[in-house]
C-alpha cells in the first residue's frame, strides 16, 4: 500500500506548488516571478521531504526512487510554468481572450489594428528589457543574459533535426 | 538504475520516431504524445517478456508517471519547434549581431516583421481549429471558446496580466 501512496507525492507537490504560488501572488501580493519561484521551491521541498522521509517500499533502489520522484515533480512543475507563461507571452492566447471578451467574434480589420507589428514588437522588447535579458548600449541592443539564447539555440537544433529550419 | 535506463531508452526511441514522423508527415504536435507513448509501451512489453526488468505494478506506474511528465514537458517545448517563437527569434537575431557592436533597433524591427504578421498567426489559429475566418470576420470555434474560458479563468485565478 505504501508504494501506491508514494506515487501521489509528485502530484501532491504540484498542488503545493500551485497553492504556494496563489498565496504568494494573491495573498502576499508578490511579483509573478517571485511567486513562481516560491511555489516551485515549496513543491520541491515537499516532494524531496516526503520521498526521503517515507520508508522505501519500492523495488527501485533508493537513489533511483528519489530521482524518479523529484524528476516527475520537476517536469510537472515545468508544465505549470509553461501554462502560466502562455497567459503572459502567447499571442494566440491573447487573441483568443480578446475574441472571448467580444462574445467570440471581431472583424479582421479590428484585430489587425489591435495587434500591429509595432505594438507586438514594443511589447516584446520592453518585456525582454524589463526581464534583464537585453539592454540598450549606445543605441544598440545587446544581450545581457545567455539563458534565453541557449533555450533558443536548443530549439533551433531540434528544428534542424526535425527538418523544420 | 534499470528503471531510469528504461525510461531514457524509451525517450530516445520516441525522439527518433518523432524525427522520422515529422520529416515524413510534417510537424504535428498531437503526434508527439502518441509516438512517445508507443515507444514506452513497446519498451515495457519487451522488458516484461524479455525478463529484463522485474518491478511491482506500483513501480511500473511510477516509471510511467515519470515518463508521462517528461513527455508533457517536452511537448510544451515542441510547440516552439512547430511554430517559431518571435521572442526567441529576436534574442537569436541580437546575438548574431553581437560581433558588430550590437543590434540597431531598425534592423531588429525588420527582422521581427520578416517573421510574419498577425495575419499569418490568424491563419495558423484557423488551421488548428481555434478560430474560423469568413467575410472579414474572425470568430471563435467551440474549441476556441473552451480555450478562451480556460485561460480567462486561469488569468483571474493566478492574477496574471494579459500578455502576447
Amino acid at each position: 500500500l505504501w508504494s501506491w501512496i508514494t506515487l501521489g507525492y509528485p502530484i501532491f507537490s504540484c498542488i503545493v506548488n500551485c497553492v504556494g504560488y496563489v498565496i504568494l501572488r494573491r495573498g502576499l501580493k508578490r511579483t509573478i516571478g517571485l511567486s513562481i519561484i516560491g511555489g516551485w521551491a515549496l513543491g520541491l521541498a515537499t516532494v524531496s521531504g516526503l520521498s526521503a522521509c517515507s520508508p522505501n517500499s519500492s523495488d527501485l533502489n533508493s537513489a533511483e526512487y528519489l530521482l524518479c520522484q523529484i524528476l516527475t515533480y520537476l517536469c510537472f512543475a515545468f508544465c505549470f510554468w509553461v501554462f502560466l507563461n502562455l497567459n503572459l507571452t502567447s499571442l494566440r492566447i491573447r487573441i483568443v481572450r480578446h475574441l472571448f471578451h467580444k462574445n467570440g467574434s471581431a472583424t479582421l480589420a479590428d484585430l489587425l489594428v489591435s495587434y500591429s507589428d509595432s505594438e507586438r514588437f514594443e511589447r516584446r522588447i520592453s518585456r525582454l528589457a524589463k526581464g534583464g535579458q537585453i539592454e540598450m548600449v549606445d543605441g544598440r541592443w545587446k544581450l545581457r543574459s545567455s539563458v534565453l539564447l541557449n533555450i533558443g539555440r536548443s530549439i533551433e537544433l531540434i528544428r534542424v533535426l526535425m527538418g523544420r529550419s | 538504475m534499470d528503471g531510469i535506463i528504461l525510461v531514457a531508452l524509451s525517450l530516445a526511441i520516441g525522439f527518433i520516431l518523432q524525427v522520422v514522423w515529422w520529416r515524413v508527415f510534417g510537424a504535428n504536435i498531437s503526434s508527439v504524445l502518441f509516438l512517445f507513448l508507443s515507444a514506452f509501451a513497446g519498451m515495457i512489453i519487451a522488458s516484461f517478456y524479455g525478463g529484463l526488468l522485474s518491478l511491482s505494478l506500483a513501480d511500473y506506474v511510477r516509471l510511467a508517471l515519470l515518463y508521462l511528465s517528461v513527455v508533457l514537458a517536452y511537448s510544451a517545448v515542441c510547440s516552439a519547434v512547430e511554430v517559431p517563437s518571435p521572442t526567441l527569434s529576436m534574442i537569436i537575431f541580437i546575438a548574431q549581431r553581437a560581433k558588430t557592436g550590437g543590434c540597431r533597433e531598425d534592423d531588429l524591427v525588420q527582422g521581427f516583421i520578416a517573421q510574419g504578421s498577425v495575419g499569418s498567426r490568424l491563419k495558423l489559429m484557423e488551421s488548428s481549429g481555434l478560430i474560423g475566418i469568413s467575410d472579414g470576420r474572425c470568430a471563435l470555434t467551440k474549441k476556441g471558446f473552451l480555450v478562451g474560458r480556460l485561460f480567462e479563468f486561469s488569468a483571474r485565478f493566478f492574477d496574471l496580466p494579459i500578455g502576447g
